[in-house]
Formats: structure tokens, sequence, C-alpha cells
């Protein structure tokens, strides 16, 4: 393991959304990011957790792995979970899609990673499980939405 | 620790400091009964606590609209900080609700 590093593996418990996401807030302090930085990562890891605990295992036990490293002052994140997978990742990225109307989701998951982070990468094979990299610089000038 | 306030045909939600998809299904579980009243036709979300919230929340907020709309009413969102609004706009949820500065405003708009 690298210096600036880090790796934790917890349950898929709906409570775990706020833990792994105050994990990685902590960890991205070293970077010195101001507090929008802080609010876009702690949103990314939140949709893809909650995405690995109501899609992956259904709502169902399993593993979720979180992974980062920062670079310079860019933290590489990845977050991975092995249940279902995603058959169709293409559509499963599209705003608004989603599986689970009736459960009352977004569809917007992937969208608010995409659009909080510079970088998304979603590797899924269905019945092994997915793996969502994500990557950002931080400190840097950024146009407002 | 969330607050919930029927008055009439309106419920205010009184959101909390964080809003996942936890959070989220506690509200929606909680707040069905008071849904569950073909009477209410206004819903407002305060933001007045919330400092985070992800895509659970618009999730939220889908809901409830359709619930109200569906018998004519409208959905408002008020005390909307910064990171809210940022969340809020980029979700394209104002295509549906109303963002309102207080109480009295979004209780003007409702009945004009």
């Amino acid at each position: 393991m690298d210096k600036n590093e880090m790796l934790i593996e917890f349950g898929s418990d709906p409570k775990n959304e706020s833990f792994a996401r105050v994990v990685v807030a902590a960890f991205l302090t070293r970077t010195n990011p101001n507090l929008e930085e802080v609010s876009d990562v702690k949103t990314a890891v939140s949709e893809a957790v909650t995405n690995s605990i109501i899609h992956g295992y259904e709502n169902g036990a399993g593993k979720i792995v979180i992974h980062a490293y920062i670079e310079n002052r860019t933290l590489f994140l990845e977050i991975q979970d092995f249940g279902c997978g995603i058959s169709d990742v293409r559509q499963a990225m599209e705003p608004m899609y989603t599986t689970k109307k009736e459960e009352n989701r977004s569809g917007m998951g992937f969208s608010f990673m995409e659009a909080f982070m510079d970088e998304l990468k979603v590797e899924s094979e269905p019945g092994k499980g997915t793996t969502v990299m994500m990557k950002k610089e931080i400190g840097v000038e950024r146009e407002q939405y | 620790m969330n607050n919930y306030e029927k008055i009439g045909d309106t419920v205010i939600i009184s959101l909390p400091e964080e809003v996942d998809d936890y959070r989220a299904g506690k509200i929606i579980g909680d707040t069905d009964e008071m849904f569950a009243d073909k009477r209410v036709k206004y819903v407002i979300f305060d933001f007045k606590k919330t400092r985070f919230m992800d895509s659970s929340g618009i999730g939220l907020i889908t809901r409830r609209f359709r619930d109200v709309y569906d018998r004519g009413g409208s959905a408002y969102v008020l005390s909307v900080n910064e990171r809210m609004e940022k969340i809020l706009s980029m979700s394209g949820i104002y295509r549906i609700v109303k963002k309102t500065d207080s109480l009295e405003d979004a209780y003007r708009s409702m009945h004009m």
C-alpha cells in the first residue's frame, strides 16, 4: 500500500452510506479541499454506495470496498461491490433511467457522480459485481453549474 | 429528529441535516399516512437544516410531488442554501417544484 492510499470494506447497511462518505471526506482533507469540493466528493460516494446497496445487493447482505488514493491533488476513488452487476452499463448511466421507479428512485445516481467528479468509469459483470471508478482534481477553478 | 406537520391541505416536511437513501426512505415511510389523506394537496420541503442531499432526496421530492399533483396540488421548496441550490437545479426538479423564500410566500402561491 502506498503512503497516500486507503482501503476500507464494510457491510451493505444503508446506515453505512453516511459512514462511507465521512471516511472519504476525512481522507480528502490532506489535499486541503474547499467545502464545495468536499460536498461534491461526499455526494458521489453516497450515490455509488447507495447503488451497491439497493441495486448490487438488492438490500441484502454484501461487502462494499472503497479504495482511494491521492496523487498530487487528485483523488482517485474506486467503489466496488460483488453483487448482481449491471447487464447494460450504458443504459444504467442514462439520466433518469431507473429499474426501481416504484421504489421512488430518481435514476440520477450516475448523473450526479458524473456532474460532481471529473471522471467516471463503470465496470460491471452480471453475477460478479460492479466497480465505479472516479477521479477529481482538488484546487482547480470550476465553472458554476 | 424529522419534523412533519400537517395543516389542513398542506404537509410541511422539515428535512434533516443529511438526506440520503437511508433518511429519504424513513421520511417516505413516516409520511405515508399523511399523504394517504386525499385532502392533502400541497407539500412544502423545508431545507433550513439540510447541508447534504444526494439523488435519493430527489426521489423523495418526486414521490410526494406525484401524490399532490394527482389531486391538482403543488410542491414547494423552502430555505434553500447554496449547496442545496446546486443539487436541486442540477436535478431539474425545478420543472415540477417551486422555490419560495418563506412559508407565507408558499401559501400565497398556493392560493393564487
